[in-house]
């Protein structure tokens, strides 16, 4: 039993069974496939295919009722394969024959067995033919593609860098061969499952083959049988490989797909509006406030950003070519590969001149050192604090913790880059001592630029202001400029640190090895063996269980050491 | 260089004139027309005469009219335009010179 269509051709109905309309449908398509609009395809089709309804009818007056499979293939026989189209037809480029026949020996030209394959169609397409390519593949109506590029123009023009991809990778359906395999029959699951079934069939067949060539019989049926269960697994094996290839073919795509999405929304976002904000702060810089900081002109700046972008940007296209390679088999054009490497070394060598002419910029650094020598101060202990301009304005508490690493404002940058250190020193008065550095191209220029910043201390009667931060005019730029304040103590002096010193301080070294942070809020004192708080070591003491008077302790260091050693024993 | 491009080549040239040939003196439908190419021996299959029919109708050579048919769709009888008439008439000039020249080839090769 078959199934009977029923079919139009020349103006005339007829019966056909289900392999021969296949056979008829396949055969007219490749003839179709080899004329070009131009030249009066659909009248020379339809002159064919009158002159088939004539023949069919005179088959049909001997009182058949159906069209089988054999009556197409005398028609055939009687018209000419469609190798015979060609051969008669030498304005064709050579190229087109070529490639027929290749697609002729393995894919048995037309066939039943055509595998689907992704091509534009341009002839049903508007553009390019990518969604009329990609509609045959999933056997949608390409509209929908369509409007879903449309929509994703929307998305800062995400559609138009997505169908030109598409467009380079996809080739065009040019050859007949290639315009069934994209109209061959949709990709699903159940044509999968077909698609394997025949694979198997094959292999099986393959091995019966070798078989035959056998030389003892009763082997021959072990090794079919163990054979057979090899082929069973190795095409199973086979088609899993292929499934995960598509899944991460598919994978790649996505992720490809949605990276490049979200760097041509960062290119098409105006610089400008790019904004970093700065820890609880209620300033934002833009990118270009920054880039102005720490790149010597806008040509590095953007020379930089292209580059960087390139470098990013190409490994995901190539991903993405991989992706299409691996889900639909389309082969991107033969120097895609050549072509994608060279522009990103291309984007290595922007990346690295805008790179070298920055990094020139910070080549030598400087620093000018200044020393205040504190010998009119009045006390033994000396009180650090912050320098504040607001507080010193109006009189409000200083909030330590709203620390900024920079800030800009009116051509003005304020960096919190200020470290205190105590040290030792021989001399009978506690000394300041305030370096500033900085990098410049040569060591002139960081000279200079050390010596522009600005830089507030004050003292005032037994306490030592030092500001959190400087400042620094941007036309100088962000080149790595810091301040060092070095307080040198004498034997025996005391120094306060206050809490809001916690992360000014940077490493002082001290006789109980305490870290900066915790090294706040507390009394230091100078002495042979180093800072000591006296506050530490009462504690130390008493778990020493010593009850030492803390003035002791603070004198007579000897004997403390003495007492340790007692400790000790 | 194939052996059959060449025939092909050839072949083809001559089939246009005997086609020409055929229509000048009385109107013809394709299936005429092809039994009479393969009585001749010049064509094998019917499909190719198809586009050749429309390529000479489209250059202006050929012009035809539908006539009903008995035994299937109204059928295109073809005939030559006074242009198609001239240019027979010129291939007609050029296959005596062919024919002149490849005799003497011919014979020269004797």
């Amino acid at each position: 039993m078959k199934k009977t269509l029923t079919i139009n051709l020349g103006g005339l109905v007829f019966n056909i069974d289900d392999d021969a309309f296949v056979v008829l449908k396949n055969y007219l398509d490749t003839i179709k496939g080899y004329f070009d609009t131009s030249e009066g395809r659909d009248e020379i089709m339809t002159d064919i295919e009158s002159r088939i309804a004539e023949m069919l009818t005179e088959k049909m007056n001997g009182g058949k009722e159906v069209i089988n499979s054999n009556d197409i293939s005398e028609i055939i026989s009687v018209m000419g394969q469609p190798e015979d189209y060609i051969a008669d037809d030498l304005d064709e480029e050579p190229k087109r024959q070529q490639s027929y026949s290749q697609q002729s020996n393995t894919n048995n030209s037309y066939s039943q067995q055509s595998s689907k394959r992704l091509f534009r169609d341009t002839e049903a397409g508007n553009i390019g033919g990518v969604c009329a390519g990609i509609g045959h593949y999933f056997g949608i109506d390409p509209i929908w593609f369509r409007m879903a590029f449309v929509l994703s123009v929307l998305f800062l023009g995400t559609g138009v860098f997505l169908y030109i991809i598409l467009w380079i990778i996809m080739p065009e359906a040019r050859t007949s061969a290639e315009k069934l395999s994209m109209r061959g029959e949709p990709v699903n699951f159940e044509n999968i499952g077909k698609t394997v079934e025949e694979e198997m069939k094959n292999v099986k067949k393959k091995f019966s083959n070798y078989d035959s060539e056998g030389v003892n019989q009763t082997t021959e049926t072990i090794k079919s049988g163990v054979h057979q269960v090899g082929n069973f697994l190795l095409s199973l094996f086979k088609f899993a490989f292929q499934a995960i290839g598509k899944i991460l073919g598919f994978l790649f795509l996505i992720f490809g797909g949605l990276i490049l999405f979200a760097l041509v929304i960062g290119i098409f976002t105006p610089v400008d509006q790019i904004f970093f904000e700065a820890g609880g702060s209620e300033y934002g810089y833009s990118l270009i406030e920054i880039s102005n900081l720490f790149f010597p002109s806008g040509l590095d700046f953007w020379l930089t950003i292209a580059g960087v972008i390139l470098l990013i940007a190409i490994p995901l296209i190539a991903l993405i070519f991989a992706g299409a390679t691996m889900l639909f088999g389309v082969k991107p054009p033969k120097y895609t590969g050549i072509a994608l490497a060279g522009v990103w070394i291309l984007g290595i060598i922007i990346t690295a001149i805008g790179g070298i002419r920055t990094s020139v910029e910070f080549k030598k650094d400087s620093s000018i050192s200044e020393v205040v020598t504190l010998n009119e101060f009045p006390s033994d202990t000396i009180y650090l604090d912050i320098y504040n301009e607001k507080e010193l304005n109006s009189g409000n508490k200083y909030r330590h913790n709203e620390r900024e690493p920079f800030m800009i404002k009116d051509g003005i940058l304020t960096i919190e880059d200020v470290e205190v250190n105590v040290l030792e020193t021989n001399s009978d008065y506690p000394q300041l001592e305030i370096i500033k550095e900085s990098n410049g191209r040569n060591y002139e220029e960081a000279d200079e630029r050390a010596e522009n910043i600005d830089f507030i201390t004050n003292i005032d009667s037994n306490t030592i202001y030092i500001s959190p931060n400087f400042k620094v005019s941007s036309k100088d730029k962000w080149r790595n400029q810091s301040v060092q304040v070095n307080l040198y103590l004498p034997n025996g002096k005391t120094v306060f640190l206050p809490k809001s010193y916690k992360h000014i301080i940077y490493d002082i070294k001290n006789y109980h090895d305490t870290y900066d942070r915790n090294m706040v809020n507390m009394f230091w004192t100078m002495t042979d063996s180093g800072l000591i708080s006296p506050e530490i070591m009462k504690r130390e003491n008493s778990e020493f269980e010593v009850d030492q008077e803390f003035e002791k302790v603070e004198i007579n260091i000897k004997a403390d050491n003495e007492e340790h050693s007692i400790v000790i024993q | 260089m194939k052996i059959e491009n060449t025939k092909a080549q050839m072949r083809k040239g001559v089939l246009e004139y005997c086609i020409l040939l055929f229509i000048k003196d009385n109107e013809l439908y394709p299936s005429e027309i092809i039994s009479k190419l393969k009585e001749s021996k010049l064509m094998v299959v019917e499909g190719t005469l198809y586009p050749l029919l429309t390529r000479l109708k489209n250059a202006g050579i050929l012009t035809y009219r539908w006539e009903e048919s008995t035994s299937g769709p109204p059928r295109k009888y073809y005939s030559l335009t006074p242009i198609g008439e001239t240019f027979t008439n010129e291939l007609s000039g050029t296959w005596k010179a062919l024919e002149q020249a490849v005799t003497f080839a011919q014979k020269q090769s004797k």
